[in-house]
């Protein structure tokens, strides 16, 4: 190899190679690293929630039904494109396209093809009530109280 | 001052176009055919004159516009009642905005139609078709600025189609839908990480790439000769001239483009003007709600020109959203292509028989458009729980189908590529009318049909 050969090496080599290393560094950077925080709620006071009615908790985007005995909580957040569910008479409708769940989270009416997600609520020993939505479970598991 | 002398001879005026950073986009000569008003209707340079107007009252609402989730929606309230002239400001920037998103869709129209994309002009409409897509993500990014309710629920929705890959199962590490929610996002909902690289892409990206882009379209003009016309005698490779105006051998039927065809441009950018101005001074530009995460509105709608999407997302998110439009795009972009026919190119519909199928098509696609769209509430709840049927079979699919297999017929019964090509682009074309108009017009509460005039 003479000098003109290995300049020339170099050259094309350390662009191609610094490219693809820049290339991906730059594919990277805009995507960010996160971290999910766990997503455990405190519901604080239960009595705080009206009986056998579904009861929209605006922070959390949740709809939380309570009766006598029993706790459960729906996502309100649309399986279709994630759009934020209304509650309807006979469960909830979306408002952006038109997907229909009944009381069960189940869907009635497309574009939806996803029923909606229960979450786990929970009881801890002190007494404070959580609803952890990284855990779902099915529509007929309540926590009893 | 021997510039603001008006030229006399030829020379001179053929100079006054090659020397002045200016007017050398043009050829120095022209073929009078292409200042005949219904060839063009002026509809590239109404759009060029819309981002000029765009861009210099982008600059003048950048004063006061705070890129913060906190202080963006009050920046533009300010905008609207405290500026001197803010209001007006932006109601020139909006309505300029929304008039060249429908100006850019009839100017490809009017070159689809023209046959304008043959004869080696292809990198012409490539570069035409990337600023299509330009001005359309020049939209998106501005209407999130505001943070209203339109702003934050049409970029939630929006990042959740891109995300609807994840339907048809690819695996989230190298799910190009899920990786461009993020990158646009900055994170896994809407919040101030997707304001400042919208504001980003707004102000300082789209701006560039615009410019550049905007340079070729106009440099591959130049150098195929301007405008293709019926009587353009370029060949399809021959885009070679020696860019020198004056030993450039052209025939003796062309003008000079000084001053016929410079004059023209500025009318025609006057007019522009004196409209947008007119409309800005008469409509005030809507402002939502502040962004509310928790509540959308009833219906919660994006801009006109993404309701025909809306409308086919309605039916399903991944063939509505993404499979159908990335369809439509391909092929647009793949006409060149397909069609080498050059037939007739400069005439509109290329003739006659053109025409005549065009009108066929239109009478076609409206029928069945229409029908299709009315079949969506039997559609909807017959395959729920059946995501693939959802997917594979709805109104939106169904439509496409359709379509195509009426340009493939007509190509076959003509033997033409061109006329298969005028076939699909008329039906898609009125496809997209039609979805646009329902979803404007038709869809209320909770994106049920209704009628427009409240019955």
């Amino acid at each position: 190899m003479n000098r003109r050969e290995f300049l020339n090496r170099m050259t094309f080599g350390t662009l191609i190679s610094g490219g693809a290393l820049l290339t991906a560094a730059a594919l990277k950077i805009p995507v960010p690293q996160t971290g999910f925080a766990a997503r455990r709620y405190n519901l604080g006071d239960i009595n705080k929630y009206p009986l056998n009615h579904f009861t929209f908790l605006p922070e959390k985007n949740i709809y939380l039904f309570r009766d006598r005995k029993r706790i459960k909580a729906v996502s309100a957040i649309c399986t279709h494109l994630g759009c934020v569910l209304r509650r309807s008479d006979a469960g909830f409708r979306c408002p952006c396209h038109g997907s229909k769940f009944n009381d069960r989270g189940a869907v009635i009416s497309g574009p939806a093809t996803r029923d909606l997600d229960w979450y786990r609520v929970q009881q801890e020993p002190d007494g404070r009530i959580f609803v952890i939505e990284d855990q779902t479970v099915a529509p007929e598991d309540f926590l009893e109280i | 001052m021997r510039s603001l002398k008006t030229p006399a001879t030829t020379l001179e005026r053929t100079r006054a176009i090659s020397k002045n950073f200016f007017l050398h986009i043009h050829a120095a000569k022209l073929d009078p055919y292409v200042l005949k008003p219904t060839f063009t209707f002026g509809l590239g340079v109404v759009a060029t004159s819309l981002f000029l107007i765009l861009i210099t009252s982008g600059i003048f609402l950048l004063f006061y516009y705070t890129p913060s989730i906190e202080r963006a929606y009050f920046s533009i309230l300010d905008i609207t009642y405290v500026v001197s002239g803010g209001r007006f400001l932006r109601n020139l920037h909006r309505w300029s905005a929304h008039g060249l998103v429908f100006i850019s869709l009839l100017h490809l129209a009017r070159v689809f139609y023209t046959g304008a994309y043959s004869r080696g002009r292809g990198l012409v409409w490539y570069s035409g078709m990337i600023l299509l897509l330009l001005v359309l993500s020049f939209s998106f990014s501005g209407y999130l600025l505001p943070w209203d309710q339109l702003a934050f629920w049409a970029v939630t929705i929006a990042s959740n189609i891109a995300n609807a890959t994840r339907e048809i199962g690819v695996p989230a590490f190298m799910d190009p839908g899920r990786f461009l929610k993020y990158l646009l996002l900055g994170g896994d909902q809407v919040g101030q990480a997707t304001l400042t690289r919208f504001f980003l892409l707004h102000v300082v990206f789209l701006p560039i790439t615009t410019l550049f882009m905007l340079g070729y379209h106009f440099w591959r003009m130049r150098k195929s000769d301007g405008l293709n016309t019926p009587g353009s005698m370029s060949a399809a490779t021959g885009s070679e001239t020696s860019g020198d105006p004056v030993s450039d051998n052209m025939p003796n039927t062309k003008w000079l483009s000084w001053p016929v065809l410079i004059w023209a441009e500025l009318s025609v950018f006057i007019v522009t003007l004196a409209l947008v101005l007119l409309f800005a001074y008469l409509i005030d530009a809507p402002l939502r709600a502040m962004a509310n995460p928790t509540i959308p509105e009833n219906p919660a709608k994006s801009p006109w020109y993404f309701l025909g999407v809306q409308e086919l997302v309605s039916y399903s998110a991944f063939s509505g959203g993404i499979a159908i439009p990335l369809l439509l795009l391909a092929g647009l972009f793949l006409i060149p292509v397909f069609d080498r026919e050059d037939k007739q190119p400069g005439t509109w519909f290329s003739g006659t028989e053109g025409l005549r199928i065009t009108i066929l098509s239109v009478l076609f696609a409206l029928p069945v458009a229409i029908g299709a769209i009315l079949l969506s509430p039997v559609t909807a709840p017959a395959f729920r729980g059946q995501p693939l049927l959802t997917m594979l079979l709805n109104p939106g699919t169904l439509l496409t189908i359709l379509y195509i297999i009426w340009a493939l017929l007509l190509g076959r019964k003509y033997r033409s590529r061109r006329y298969s090509a005028l076939a699909l682009f008329t039906v898609s074309s009125v496809g997209f009318v039609v979805l646009t108009v329902v979803g404007i017009w038709f869809r209320g509460t909770d994106w049920q049909f209704i009628w427009p005039w409240g019955l």
